[in-house]
């Protein structure tokens, strides 16, 4: 499965980089992956990476066969991916979006609905849980309203909170 | 210049009722509430917040670390939503600077 990192926002310089833009700025993962897949979702071309550091809200990546600016140019808005294998580990606690899209959340009165992406309150993380109606609802991504997130049923089981889900 | 000492941090009074009936129940209830200006107070360490942004209510689950600041500065008003699924979300909330 790939794993959706972030957009080419521009080229840099004239020797073929392209700057990716990363949605944290301690993201590690771009420097450390050998090849990546360029393009949208399951359409894109495998790609290696022959060079990758980090800059201020972007990682300056080389990809192999992108030898000038024009060839640069031409990705710009392309997405870029890596397979999922290649992700870095996270510590207990910690998890992907991609690892939480589409699980069930799930409290004493049932199923409430799927994870569909995440937010931030700048103090906490949030997940966009999406009902079966289609309105989107917040949920404090935090151990008080969280009580466990089981991987392998895909199910993030919460604490029964009333007016969580109004 | 910051706040007098002497006066103690500002709750709305209507909050502050609902954070103290809310604390006395076995089953806690998310408190919605307009009251961006409102300082976290130690009595509402544990307790959900829906916070109004101007378009809809975040909830802030509050925690110890969030004490002297106003519920406001966690409902932000102005969003950037982000898809890559490189994201991580943590259970442990990080202390806030």
């Amino acid at each position: 499965m790939l794993v959706e990192i972030g957009p080419i926002v521009a080229p840099h310089g004239i020797r073929g980089h392209v700057k990716v833009r990363v949605p944290e700025p301690a993201s590690s993962c771009l420097l450390k992956v050998k090849a990546v897949n360029v393009g949208n979702g399951e359409t894109g071309r495998a790609l290696g990476v022959s060079g990758a550091r980090p800059g201020r809200g972007v990682v300056v990546v080389k990809l192999c066969g992108v030898d000038d600016r024009s060839a640069a140019e031409a990705l710009r808005g392309a997405i870029v991916s890596v397979d999922e294998a290649d992700m870095p580990g996270l510590p207990d606690g910690e998890y992907y979006l991609y690892e939480l899209r589409g699980m069930s959340v799930v409290d004493e009165s049932g199923t409430r609905g799927t994870v569909t992406a995440l937010d931030s309150n700048n103090a906490q993380d949030l997940l966009v849980v999406t009902d079966a109606a289609g309105r989107e609802h917040l949920v404090p991504f935090v151990k008080g309203v969280v009580v466990e997130v089981q991987r392998d049923r895909r199910v993030v089981k919460l604490q029964p909170m009333e007016g969580l889900f109004e | 210049m910051s706040r007098s000492v002497r006066k103690g941090p500002f709750v709305d009074r209507h909050l502050m009722e609902k954070v103290l009936g809310n604390s006395k129940g076995a089953q806690k209830k998310v408190i919605k509430t307009w009251s961006r200006r409102s300082t976290i107070v130690p009595e509402m360490v544990g307790q959900t917040f829906a916070v109004h942004n101007g378009n809809k209510f975040i909830p802030v689950f509050v925690t110890e670390n969030m004490i002297g600041h106003k519920l406001g500065e966690f409902a932000p008003t102005r969003t950037f939503k982000m898809h890559s699924g490189e994201r991580k979300a943590k259970t442990e909330t990080p202390p806030r600077k």
